[in-house]
């Protein structure tokens, strides 16, 4: 479980990180940001989720965290990407 | 892209800063701090709100329940099913005593998980430490083993606490060191003593004044939780190791406790299912809520715990109030513990009750169980017993398919914390996504097998 946290904080950083480089390539709306953290809050719950599912003994719980978080966390993040960020202005430089 | 291209900004009010800027900024700040704001009162909720008097609206005129009334101790008594035989013929001539006194227990193996000699095995050797510990407890036998009467050992001195608030911290800190997992400290309630107590053993009625060593002022209420995987494994065979096991357990936290008040110089006894009702005590000092299926809900470990208790003339201590935790809002919507009940013993009435409502609720010999007077679920704990022997073993299935029986994972307190805020509906929701994500399983014989690889890590690395 240790490991996963660890997992779960690297990805989130690292997450920082990329936000930060899209703030400079692309000047998002409140719609582009709320759909990007909530698509990678739904992929990090996911993530944790399924994990501790699995280290309690119960795969079902861990394969329906997988198809309902991850699931609507992919599916939210593919449309932001598409219908928000790809269609909005990009910065100079 | 030129400024030209750009949208026409509102004109900027703070430096740098646009009006629509702003109210964006403000819009995420307030929803970060709404979401930090509910995220504290979820938490302080999965505390408990307080209550002065029992969670639970009870009647004026309630007494103490008879202990030969108490299903275990009539069952296991030849004597008192000689006397009530009008009790066999209610239930349709279905008589305990026969039946777990003939074989129950001892029949053959069946080749599925769960039922093999290997599960049979594990049961009988965890209750084994109880028949040595306190024989007969499990029965509502008093004055048996460590759970002794005998005060021949309360020191002289009596140690002196410096104040209410401390003498509660240390009966809990030692409550802790002697593997307690949870502890409360209520008054005596002579409406949750059984009363007169009954000696299965010399088949004797007993009395609080003229046979208890002293007069008790408070009781002492300590939980030891179940194991998950053995409890998952219901109604197998296996599953009756942890409910054996936390018997034990209890018997050595209530004789321990015991010991350690006389060994401040006050007189205590240690109790399990004897002298008086577990539920009511465990509420009273704050432990949890009473279910649906007549179990104590407490939080993070829901049912899945047993209850062990110390009466002392000990008084010099801060009470604890009884507290709810949105159990009773729960249990309306959810009925788990009903629907998994191989017995039908547990109600499905949609709201609780004052008395039985279920079959033969009108006859008295049938009823004698029950506790009418108190505003709950009433079940019929008859039909569970009998389930039990047509078993040859023991039922947790109310337990298991509670979903307030849930291991110590994270997952598991969030849910717990949005449960104690969200509206009565939303709990029916709740318990469909429990089903769904496939927790509460009973008469799952893949659960056998988990638990017995559930060991693999015993070695340590």
């Amino acid at each position: 479980m240790g490991l996963m946290w660890f997992l779960v904080g690297l990805i989130t950083g690292l997450s920082v990180f990329a936000f930060v480089e899209l703030h400079k390539r692309f000047e998002l709306n409140w719609l582009g940001w709320s759909g990007l953290l909530l698509g990678e809050f739904l992929i990090l719950f996911c993530i944790a989720w399924s994990t501790a599912s699995v280290f309690e003994g119960v795969p079902r719980a861990a394969s329906m965290g997988l198809l309902m978080f991850g699931g609507a966390g992919l599916v939210t993040l593919v449309l932001t990407w598409r219908l928000v960020v790809q269609k909005s202005t990009r910065n100079a430089g | 892209m030129s400024d030209e291209s750009k949208p026409m900004d509102p004109a900027p009010t703070v430096e740098g800063t646009t009006r629509r800027q702003l109210l964006v900024r403000s819009i995420a700040g307030a929803a970060a701090a709404g979401a930090a704001g509910f995220g504290a009162y979820a938490h302080h909720k999965t505390k408990g709100t307080p209550h002065d008097e029992m969670p639970v609206e009870i009647k004026d005129d309630l007494g103490p329940m008879d202990q030969r009334d108490m299903l275990w101790t009539f069952a296991t008594s030849q004597k008192l099913h000689a006397d009530h035989p009008e009790r066999v013929q209610a239930f349709n001539g279905f008589n305990f005593y026969e039946k777990l006194s003939g074989g129950y227990l001892q029949g053959p193996y069946k080749n599925e998980p769960g039922y093999t000699q290997l599960d049979r095995a594990l049961g009988l050797a965890a209750w084994e430490a109880n028949h040595v510990l306190a024989p007969g407890q499990q029965y509502g036998q008093p004055n048996s083993g460590i759970l002794s009467w005998d005060q021949s050992d309360v020191q002289a001195t009596k140690y002196e606490f410096e104040s209410k608030e401390q003498a509660a911290l240390a009966i809990r800190s030692a409550a802790r060191a002697l593997k307690a997992t949870r502890c409360g400290i209520t008054k005596r309630d002579r409406r949750w003593d059984f009363d007169p107590l009954y000696d299965l053993e010399e088949d004797r009625v007993l009395t609080w004044k003229d046979d208890f060593p002293f007069e008790p002022k408070t009781v002492i209420v300590m939980l030891t939780e179940m194991d998950y995987q053995g409890i998952a494994t219901s109604p197998a065979w296996t599953s009756m190791c942890p409910a054996g096991e936390e018997y034990v357990m209890g018997n050595k936290c209530a004789g321990q406790m015991a010991k350690f008040l006389r060994a401040l110089g006050y007189q205590a006894v240690g109790s399990n299912n004897d002298l008086g009702m577990n539920v009511p005590y465990a509420v009273a000092a704050g432990l949890g809520e009473c279910g649906r299926n007549g179990s104590l809900i407490a939080p993070t470990i829901g049912p899945r715990h047993r209850i062990c208790k110390v009466y002392t003339d000990f008084d010099f201590v801060n009470y604890d109030l009884p507290r709810s935790f949105g159990v009773a809002s729960f249990c309306r919507e959810c009925k788990r513990c009903a629907d998994s009940c191989p017995a039908e013993a547990i109600s499905q009435e949609k709201h609780t009750t004052w008395g039985p409502e279920h079959e033969g609720a009108d006859i008295e010999d049938y009823t004698y169980p029950n506790r009418a007077g108190i505003l709950k679920y009433h079940n019929d704990s008859k039909k569970c017993l009998k389930f039990w022997i047509e078993n040859d073993g023991g039922c947790q299935n109310c337990i298991t398919a509670c979903p307030y029986n849930k291991p110590e994972f994270w997952h598991h307190r969030l849910v717990d914390a949005t449960n104690v805020v969200v509206p009565g509906p939303v709990h029916a929701f709740m318990r469909e996504m429990d089903i769904i994500f496939g927790y509460g399983t009973t008469f799952d014989q893949e659960r056998a097998r988990v638990f017995w690889k559930s060991g693999k890590d015993m070695r340590g690395g």
